[in-house]
């Protein structure tokens, strides 16, 4: 079968054309595939993302070309990389400043499908296999973080995976099926290892693939939150839509480039980040005997850390944890609203994601304290927000007056 | 509203940097890990005063040499060096070890209670700052075993090794749960002057956080290159957007 409006017309695409769909793929994703014409700044961060993940593959299977994962040696193997391997240093913080960098462009992306209403319908399976991505990507780092065998890492992961043991029955069997011992030790690491380089990767390009998929069958939203689809020209297109290729492609690039200032500014300039992207303690091996003065989850995991401290009982505290993050799933039908954008939405979905956005940063801040009474307080009024933003919303987004919203956008 | 969010972002962003959990008071200091000078008056003193004990374990001697400027400067053999500067016999060693301590496990344990730790990440670990508190910090204290304790690190095993440099310190009131080094006072001079002190300390805190991380000075050089060609890629993409774009714009 030959494909039409070949517009190479070069013989080795010609030749793949008769044996594999390259041209229409090409076409069904790039050159075809119509994107609203109004994307602003927030639509940066899914391409962005992307990105990234290359970034830490790339920068991880060098890694772990020189990486030992034995509790003896992990340690000392990572000062080799950044010592005696050429350039090694500059792979490893590529991968530490990507594992942040990754947070930073996930959670504004989040941001903006909170913002511009991207989990409404027919939007909700993207989103969910959206916060499954999300949920990869925080256990992913988890397995990560344990490897370079410091002092944090270790107690990091003890305090992690000890949480298990809260469950009923089977929590202290489960903590020692996952640790692999009876505390995290040699056994963890080489798991963790195991789990970090190569099933996770598999479960993230499986889900990546999926979640553009999804993406590409229903279209992407925009700012304004209008279907681009239900207005279409004389050839079938959206009026109101732009091909991806060249024109977001070449937009996209231009993101890349100014995020790889901010990212190599990071990189080469401060790349243990004031102790929030690598911590001080852990620059001393991993040690069951001593325990670092205060130990806290990096800063990306800090928000649910924080709003499990909040809870008194530490079985609750962890169903809350589990809670803050599986509420997203059912965020698409929590909202009411008429209308997908916070443009058009009314003055109570405004205040409500403006405080939801606090309470969540403030609780990133108390996940990194040390626990005290009033911020213990400060945290449970913090999650109370947070929890709120999530269960009142099928009232006060279906009790708001939103505005109009355009037929077409501007 | 895009406007409102980002003024937001940045206000909260700047919460974070207020945020000092520690009740240890620093000084900061400003040290220069292009002076070689530094580097190499740093390197004296760990040699002659700390190596005894402390090993810097991922230091390799060769790569400390030219680190520090050593090996490009001096028409001598890496083995001349060594024994000139680091006043260390050549035995043993090849220009690729690294650097051991001279204390064995069993002796430290006798001898301090505590494994002499391994000083190749203290300045990452506890910051440069920290070390430069801590060794201006001995105070005269006749109940520990080498009649010194210290202000910043209460109860440390570690003798004052450069007691002859800076002289005796008491502690003024006998509050030591504060870890002040305003509280400390000089009531014995030591061979060299206060500052002279002061400048003895910053070579060494120099020294260790070059060896905490050999490459920072080459990292930051790379990296202003590859912001400059960032930044010309970045101009570069940006007229590129815009030229497509223009059929855009038009309709």
């Amino acid at each position: 079968m030959k494909v039409k409006n070949n517009l190479y017309q070069n013989k080795i695409i010609l030749w793949i054309d008769e044996r594999f769909p390259l041209t229409k793929v090409w076409q069904e994703h790039m050159s075809n595939y119509y994107a609203p014409k109004n994307f602003n700044f927030w639509y940066y961060f899914g391409s962005l993302s992307l990105l990234v993940f290359g970034i830490q593959i790339l920068s991880g299977i060098w890694l772990a070309m020189f990486y030992n994962p034995s509790s003896l040696e992990a340690f000392d193997s990572v000062e080799y990389i950044m010592r005696d391997i050429r350039y090694g240093w500059l792979i490893r913080y590529l991968h530490s400043t990507g594992a942040s960098f990754f947070f930073i462009v996930v959670y504004l992306h989040i941001f903006r499908g909170l913002m511009y209403g991207s989990y409404k319908k027919p939007r909700e399976l993207l989103w969910i296999i959206g916060v499954i991505i999300f949920l990869s990507l925080m256990a992913e780092c988890f397995f990560g973080y344990l490897l370079p065998w410091g002092n944090m890492s270790f107690w990091g992961a003890q305090v992690i995976t000890s949480l298990f043991g809260a469950i009923p029955y089977i929590g202290q069997s489960l903590v020692e099926w996952i640790r692999g011992d009876y505390t995290v030790s040699g056994a963890t690491l080489n798991r963790f290892f195991s789990i970090h380089v190569s099933a996770m990767p598999i479960v993230f390009l499986t889900l990546i693939t999926l979640h553009l998929t999804a993406l590409h069958e229903v279209g992407s939203l925009n700012p304004d939150g209008i279907e681009i689809k239900e207005y279409k020209n004389d050839f079938g297109k959206p009026i109101d839509g732009i091909p991806m290729h060249p024109y977001y492609t070449i937009k996209d690039f231009f993101g890349f480039s100014v995020f790889f200032i901010i990212f190599f500014y990071v990189l080469f300039f401060m790349p243990d980040f004031f102790g929030f992207f690598i911590e001080a303690p852990n620059f001393t091996q991993a040690d069951p005997l001593v325990t670092p003065e205060h130990i806290a989850p990096v800063w990306y995991m800090t928000p649910f850390y924080a709003i499990l401290r909040a809870i008194p009982n530490k079985l609750l505290g962890i169903i809350a944890m589990g809670a803050s993050i599986a509420i997203l799933f059912v965020l698409p039908w929590l909202d009411r609203s008429p209308v997908k954008s916070i443009r058009y939405k009314g003055i109570l979905s405004k205040i409500a994601l403006t405080l939801f956005i606090i309470s969540f940063f403030i609780l990133g801040y108390l996940g990194m304290e040390a626990p005290s009474s009033g911020k213990t307080l400060l945290a449970q009024i913090c999650s109370f927000i947070y929890f709120s933003f999530f269960i009142l919303m099928p009232f006060y987004s279906s009790m708001e007056k939103c505005k109009e919203v355009p037929k077409r956008i501007k | 509203m895009n406007k409102y969010i980002i003024i937001l972002l940045t206000l909260i962003f700047f919460t974070f940097n207020v945020n000092s959990s520690s009740n240890i008071q620093h000084q900061s200091i400003n040290i220069d890990l292009t002076s070689k000078t530094s580097l190499q008056k740093g390197a004296r003193i760990y040699f002659n005063y700390c190596q005894g004990c402390h090993s810097i374990k991922y230091m390799r001697y060769l790569n400390l040499a030219e680190g520090i400027g050593l090996k490009k400067t001096k028409n001598k053999t890496l083995e001349q060096i060594i024994q000139e500067y680091f006043m260390h016999s050549v035995k043993d060693i090849n220009e690729n070890s690294n650097i051991l301590g001279g204390v064995s496990k069993e002796n430290a344990l006798k001898w301090f209670g505590k494994i002499t730790p391994d000083l190749s990440l203290v300045a990452k670990y506890r910051g440069k700052d920290w070390i430069y508190a801590y060794m201006k910090g001995f105070y005269k204290d006749e109940t520990k075993s080498w009649n010194v304790n210290n202000i910043i690190f209460p109860d440390v095993g570690m003798p004052h090794v450069l007691s002859r440099f800076q002289g005796v310190q008491i502690l003024k009131d006998n509050i030591k749960n504060i870890k002040n080094p305003d509280l400390l006072e000089l009531i014995e001079n030591g061979e060299i002057s206060r500052n002279d002190y002061n400048l003895m300390i910053k070579d060494l805190v120099t020294f260790l956080s070059y060896v905490s991380e050999p490459t920072q000075v080459e990292r930051q050089e790379i990296g202003y290159n590859v912001l400059i060609f960032a930044f010309i890629f970045m101009i570069l993409l940006f007229f590129l957007k815009n030229e497509y774009w223009q059929d855009i714009k038009k309709n």
